[in-house]
């Protein structure tokens, strides 16, 4: 629900920027809000609003254990790591880099082992995916 | 001869003994993503190794009253274990495998 909601808050966005013909207008234009995700990942499955979406179901699957609902590193599983699980809102770590640690771990970046290594488990669709929805949670 | 008998048995019975008294290790294998056993009791100071024998990593984890830690990822081939020192019901996962669980109970 909450989803849902911010999705169609998302849509709501997109309204002003009708004029300018964007990917976003498109978007807007096609989507309704009942189901503007399902719409969104079918019908424009290769656009950054489609692979954020693909992307935060990746992190509610294998990140939210850790880095917590809304990524502030306080997930359910944060008690037994010290140093915490990073804070993703405040993150300032460019792209290139979630894509490292997200394949290697934190062993193989050279820094904290408790995050695991994804490489083998995820697709390169599903980490672009949540490196693209990590990217648009941060906060400034 | 008869008292050195008596000697043989008696020494081998204390070995048996000790050997009894020390606290087990069972092993767990992770295999096609799951656990071995879904459950298992074990006695308090008891272990258990975590073996990994899937060709990727696995990170088990507890976060129950009874026991709570993380092994950390680690590869095929490799074994983490630990030592369960209060009793209770512990519930396994692995983080890189949500749908990975297990219960121990520690008696």
């Amino acid at each position: 629900m909450r989803a849902s909601l911010r999705t169609i808050i998302s849509l709501a966005a997109f309204v002003p920027m009708a004029a300018a013909g964007s990917e976003q207008d498109q978007i807007a234009k096609v989507c309704k809000p009942a189901d503007a995700e399902d719409c969104i990942v079918r019908e424009f499955k290769h656009t950054l609003e489609a692979s954020k979406i693909r992307g935060r179901i990746v992190y509610k699957n294998y990140c939210v254990l850790c880095h917590g609902e809304t990524g502030m590193g306080d997930g359910r599983a944060a008690k037994v790591h010290t140093p915490k699980p990073a804070n993703l809102v405040a993150s300032k770590a460019p792209p290139e880099y979630i894509d490292l640690i997200v394949r290697k771990g934190g062993e193989g970046v050279g820094r904290y082992r408790g995050m695991p290594p994804w490489g083998d488990q995820l697709t390169d669709e599903q980490i672009a995916d949540v490196k693209n929805y990590l990217v648009a949670l941060r906060r400034p | 001869m008869n008292a050195v008998f008596k000697t043989f048995a008696l020494a081998s019975f204390l070995v048996m003994f000790a050997a009894g008294a020390h606290a087990g290790e069972t092993v767990v294998s992770q295999k096609n993503k799951d656990f071995s056993q879904k459950s298992l009791k074990i006695k308090v100071g008891d272990s258990i190794a975590f073996r990994n024998d899937d060709p990727f990593f696995h990170n088990v984890f507890s976060l129950s009253d009874a026991a709570s830690f993380d092994l950390g990822s680690y590869a095929q081939g490799q074994s983490k274990s630990v030592t369960f020192k209060k009793a209770g019901t512990v519930e396994i996962e692995c983080s890189i495998h949500p749908n990975m669980k297990m219960v121990v109970e520690v008696q």
